[in-house]
């Protein structure tokens, strides 16, 4: 699974997560994509899942490019513990997705194996997504 | 001079966001018209007829642009996207001279089908989306065809593979590449290790995306997933 190698700072505040992505809102490098249509934390395990549910579909061929990196550590407390005694340990890793944003890519495979093979890959989301292609409406 | 498209504007005084989410919602587009030395003017865009005008013509026409009367001899400098609702949300018109060389970025599109590259358990990996040239106002390609059929792996793609119209220089390298056979991590591995199945799990962070080959999937992934 995807997570930082080295971080500065072990525990972050959760923040907030207002607006639409400010980049990365167009497909970079292959033909089609997953586009975010709401904000949430989509976990290493979520990106893992879907990039399984792509490549299964998509078999021999193709290439999948994942352009969210979980660099966000999210803490969890013990079952059954009292509250209090500090903030819980690092518990799994999570990349902050805004409205807009593209998650992952596909190339190399025609239209229907790739609208096939993304839509899947949403199943595997937390949160609203849309599969979208490099041609552009205006 | 004028060219053969030609697109209907109407001035506007009112500026600012209010105003421009205005036009939106009446399904008319904000845009501006600027260059050549003269004082930037603001204009009212008619949806379809833009979306008509560009989709006829291409990114890079040279476009008549028709304001209240008078023409002006334009090209699409930049156009702001809301990449949710996926519609443009302004224009930004640039004013030329025929006979004045532009720099544009001019989109490459890959037509037929790579059958030794698919032979080969490989992938056509395009690396240049749109080609940076310097050409005569009235004589810039709206798209450079490659044709990839002949293509394999040892034989890539290059922009002096390209045909340039008259007067037409790139602004890259003519070794940059185009386009390349690209075989799978997965088609690789199996390959070196006797048809034994591939997870494709290698990552490749190259061009800032982390990419993967979708390789055939084992049971590995699944005891991943979980």
């Amino acid at each position: 699974m995807l997570m930082p190698r080295k971080v500065k700072h072990r525990k972050t505040h959760r923040g907030r997560t207002k607006g639409r992505a400010k980049g990365g809102t167009a497909i970079s490098f292959g033909d089609f994509g997953i586009q975010a249509l709401e904000p949430g934390w989509i976990t290493a395990r979520q990106i893992e899942a879907a990039r399984i549910a792509m490549t299964r579909h998509v078999k021999r061929g193709g290439k999948v490019w994942i352009n969210v990196f979980p660099d966000k550590p999210v803490t969890a407390k013990p079952a059954e513990t009292r509250m209090g005694k500090g903030k819980g340990n690092p518990e799994r890793w999570v990349a902050v997705v805004k409205p807009g944003r593209v998650m992952f890519e596909l190339g190399g495979v025609d239209a229907d194996l790739a609208h096939g093979a993304l839509n899947r890959a949403i199943q595997k989301l937390p949160i609203k997504a849309r599969v979208i292609s490099r041609e552009e409406a205006i | 001079m004028s060219s053969d498209l030609k697109l209907e504007a109407e001035s506007r005084q009112d500026h600012g966001s209010r105003s421009s989410r205005r036009l939106r919602r009446d399904d008319k587009i904000p845009a501006v018209v600027y260059g050549q030395g003269s004082e930037p003017l603001s204009v009212t865009l008619d949806r379809p007829k833009f979306r008509a005008t560009l989709n006829a013509a291409g990114p890079n026409a040279v476009i008549t642009l028709d304001v209240d009367g008078s023409d002006y001899l334009t090209i699409v400098k930049n156009m702001q996207r809301d990449p949710i609702a996926n519609r443009v949300t302004h224009v930004d018109f640039m004013l030329i001279d025929i006979d004045q060389r532009l720099i544009v970025d001019v989109p490459i599109a890959l037509v037929g089908d790579a059958v030794l590259v698919r032979q080969e358990g490989a992938v056509v990996q395009q690396q240049m989306m749109t080609l940076t040239v310097e050409a005569p106002a009235g004589n810039i390609p709206q798209v450079f065809e490659v044709d990839i059929s002949e293509m394999s792996i040892d034989n890539s793609i290059r922009v002096s593979d390209l045909e340039m119209g008259t007067g037409v220089v790139p602004q890259v390298e003519d070794e940059s590449l185009i386009a390349i056979g690209q075989r799978s991590r997965a088609a690789v591995a199996a390959e070196e290790t006797g048809g034994e199945d591939s997870d494709g799990l290698g990552e490749d962070a190259a061009m800032g995306g982390d990419a993967v080959d979708a390789g055939e999937a084992s049971d590995e992934d699944a005891g991943e997933d979980s």
